[in-house]
């Protein structure tokens, strides 16, 4: 199988596998550019997984910095998105394994409305949400962030869980039915 | 298929990752199946609450910091992989404390060998010198009174009973 002919340019099309490419030859304008293009959904993911700005700013970074270290050994088996949710998951599980609980913050920005009663309401739910996946099971949180916030398929999140297909489906099923326990009252009508 | 089966399935029913015979399965059974048909709203209301929180944005100036650990990640490692000055002292201060090491050991054989010098005696030279010695070892020490004349003294009886030989 011939080598992927990656553009010697910093063309805005690069994919992901040309990038990893091009950083494992020394180029860290490339890994900037994998850095910037994929920060949001790495941020998003450790934020909600740890519930702390800080702590899911610390995994981001590490999330990046391992891909960076691992550049030489990268090998395009799966998609790049899938091996760095990957790499981001198992420092968020090894985190919480480590039984460090998930702080209190402020974890969502309110709308700037007119209202102080429904900003307050926003905060509310937001914090119960929050509250409700805190308490579902390290795999039962990933398997929901990683469907409803990430927007990834059944079959992506296996691949980043290293699970099965039907394995996924249990978790989403009972992370369902334990969220919608404890956010009933804010079920619209 | 049952509820149980059902209920299980909707997350992949709804982001349309089913074969079309499974999802014809699930549509007939929602039809006829009211608990099934709340559940399919029920989630539906899940993802609408969980989007309606979205998370803030990656911190400022995140993706240069990651760059910048990179970078100096990268300028510690090329100093370890080159430490040519701290690899010469290190071995330096090593040929030095092996040296200091040697000489303080051959300070102390010496030492002991030139204090046992007179204690011990070469049996190679023989059973004549082993004679000789008993009298000079009494001189040496200030018994000279105990030497009686004929070499056949008290002394010399004891010291030819202590001194080894070449028998």
């Amino acid at each position: 199988m011939r080598p992927l002919e990656c553009p010697g340019s910093m063309e805005p099309s690069s994919s992901d596998v040309c990038l990893m490419q091009r950083t494992a030859r020394g180029d860290l304008a490339a890994f900037e550019q994998l850095v910037l293009r994929h920060q949001e959904s790495v941020w998003r993911t450790a934020y909600r997984m740890l519930g702390c700005h800080q702590t899911a700013q610390d995994v981001a970074q590490e999330a990046f910095l391992r891909v960076f270290e691992a550049r030489e050994r990268y090998r395009p088996t799966a998609a790049f998105r899938t091996y760095l949710y990957r790499i981001v998951v198992r420092l968020c599980l090894d985190h919480l394994r480590k039984g460090r609980s998930v702080p209190t913050d402020n974890l969502f920005p309110v709308d700037d409305s007119p209202s102080a009663q429904q900003q307050l309401a926003q905060r509310e739910q937001a914090q119960a949400v929050q509250q409700a996946i805190g308490r579902l099971s390290p795999k039962q949180r990933t398997a929901v962030v990683l469907r409803y916030y990430e927007g990834l398929s059944g079959r992506e999140i296996a691949a980043v869980m290293e699970t099965s297909l039907k394995a996924v489906q249990r978790l989403l099923a009972r992370a369902r039915r334990a969220l919608e326990a404890r956010l009933g009252d804010f079920f619209q009508e | 298929m049952s509820c149980r089966e059902v209920q299980h399935k909707l997350d992949l029913f709804a982001t349309g990752e089913l074969t079309s015979s499974e999802c014809e399965g699930i549509e007939a059974h929602l039809e006829s199946c009211a608990r099934c048909r709340e559940a399919l709203l029920r989630l539906r209301c899940l993802e609408d609450l969980l989007a309606a929180s979205p998370a803030p944005p990656a911190p400022e100036g995140f993706a240069a910091r990651v760059v910048a650990q990179v970078k100096e990640q990268q300028t510690i490692a090329a100093a370890r992989r080159s430490p040519r000055i701290p690899l010469a002292r290190l071995a330096w201060k090593r040929i030095r404390f092996s040296a200091a090491t040697a000489a303080a050991l051959a300070a102390g054989l010496m030492l002991g060998l030139f204090m046992g010098r007179d204690t011990w005696w070469s049996g190679a030279e023989g059973p004549s010198a082993a004679a000789r010695q008993p009298a000079d070892l009494l001189a040496a020490s200030g018994f000279d009174d105990l030497v009686e004349p004929g070499g056949d003294s008290l002394g010399q009886a004891y010291l030819g009973l202590t001194t080894p030989t070449d028998h």
